[in-house]
């Protein structure tokens, strides 16, 4: 209870309306975990579906590249007799040929040294990758304190920042590049994870752009780059060969999550900028 | 000592279905938050279930939802196949005025602020925690507490104040 009790009835109320509408939800399957699983494999499956439809059109392409064309503009509904794709009557052939990834979906961030996943992005090689600046291995910062002295150490001279936010090891800020006074909200964790983890994309969608690579250190490193309208937020995620991982946030807003004041129309320090900091060699605390 | 993801989701997940819905206000959005934020819980386990508090993490994560961009975005209306509940709970709750005002005021708060209040006074924390969850100074929440207390027409002695609310800045 609180000293408001109107605030205490609010809440009960929406305590109720939750536990009624978790009773009135469909049956859910048996395991909690199963619950969660299936809301996983949601998203695979998407993907699943969407690899099944381009190797239709493919096929397709390839049939009509052959001059097998008999049944053109039929309009005829694809029979058990195999995957034939029907093409508009009106259409010209051009136009069922399946457009480059990277036509669709252009993307800004540079590819890795092994690309291992998703769509294949556009643009320069990084210059530098986590093996280039080694891989903390260990002695990862423990403590808000310890991880502000380290990421000063990484930052070396070229970006200052002012945290606003503790938990943990968790760092929330604002970080200013110091050659250009850019600014963007940011926010960077670290812990220690298995050998073999894999970097993770945070919000694939739409709204967002992520691959994982595979650097030649045997780590996993994630890239993502979202945008909700004029908000962009960068996120990479690197997980070393023995677990250690780091992931960080950088928003062209005040906040790494895209609130208060926007800075400018990008995050203040590129992507492949980030990667050098999530792998730097620096991190260690020993 | 690791906790077990299953006995987590077992133990805790209606917990966090309260809190989400008294975070956002609507039972069928704070269903979709907990389901993303467990599965997203699930595939992190191994670092998750090692805290001395993964509730605590978990429902930071919750938080983070409920603030995120995509939410923003997010639909605004319940699904079709769920609003005949949400009818039915409308109707039954409908004698209460008083605290359906609040829950009106509640719902009209900018998020931070509605954040703000529900940690302090659903989830019981203090400044630095809220702060935390938060990504801001402690002095902010309790400016953002203090805010929506105008707002929800609450003196922070606990008495009810018919000033006027202040027009939010967030929304």
């Amino acid at each position: 209870m609180t000293e408001h009790p109107q605030l205490d009835d609010a809440f009960a109320e929406y305590e109720r309306r939750a536990d009624a509408f978790d009773e009135a939800r469909a049956t859910a399957p048996a395991s909690p975990a199963e619950q969660v699983a299936q809301k996983t494999r949601g998203p695979l499956l998407l993907i699943a579906a969407s690899v099944v439809l381009v190797l239709a059109v493919a096929g397709g392409v390839v049939w009509l590249a052959r001059g097998d064309g008999a049944t053109h503009g039929s309009g005829a509904p694809v029979g058990g007799g195999g995957p034939r794709p029907v093409p508009s009557a009106t259409a010209p052939r051009s136009s069922a040929t399946p457009r480059p990834s990277a036509t669709l979906d252009p993307v800004v961030l540079a590819p890795s040294p092994t690309q291992s996943s998703t769509s294949v992005p556009a643009g320069p090689p990084p210059t530098t990758s986590p093996t280039a600046t080694g891989t903390p291995s260990s002695g990862i910062p423990r403590t808000a304190s310890q991880m502000e002295r380290a990421l000063r150490r990484v930052l070396g001279g070229t970006a200052t920042f002012r945290v606003t936010a503790t938990q943990g090891n968790y760092l929330v800020g604002i970080l200013t590049v110091t050659k250009t006074g850019a600014k963007g909200g940011f926010d960077i964790q670290a812990f220690q994870g298995d050998p073999g983890d894999r970097a993770q994309c945070e919000d694939p969608g739409p709204h967002s752009h992520c691959t994982v690579a595979s650097p030649a250190d045997g780590g996993s490193l994630a890239r993502e780059r979202e945008t909700y309208g004029t908000d962009v937020l960068y996120y990479v995620d690197y997980v070393s060969p023995n677990g250690a991982t780091f992931s960080m946030h950088l928003s062209n807003r005040a906040d790494p999550k895209g609130a208060g004041r926007t800075f400018g129309s990008e995050p203040p320090l590129p992507i492949r900028r980030m990667v050098e900091i999530v792998g730097s060699s620096r991190w260690s605390t020993n | 000592m690791a906790h077990d993801f299953d006995d987590y989701v077992a133990g805790r997940r209606r917990a966090l279905l309260r809190f989400a819905t008294v975070l956002c206000g609507q039972p069928w959005l704070a269903d979709d938050i907990v389901s993303d934020v467990l599965g997203r819980a699930f595939e992190r386990w191994q670092h998750i279930g090692a805290l001395d508090e993964p509730h605590a993490y978990v429902r930071r994560m919750v938080v983070n939802d409920y603030l995120s961009w995509r939410r923003r975005l997010t639909r605004t209306t319940p699904r079709p196949d769920l609003e005949p509940v949400l009818r039915l709970v409308d109707d039954e709750t409908s004698a209460h005025a008083e605290r359906d005002a609040m829950m009106r005021r509640l719902e009209a708060l900018p998020r931070k602020q509605r954040v703000a209040v529900v940690l302090r006074y659903y989830a019981g924390l203090d400044d630095a925690d809220i702060a935390a969850q938060l990504g801001c100074a402690q002095s902010t929440v309790r400016s953002q507490i203090s805010r929506a207390l105008v707002t929800l027409r609450l003196d922070a002695d606990g008495q009810r104040n018919d000033r006027r609310p202040t027009t939010g800045d967030e929304r």
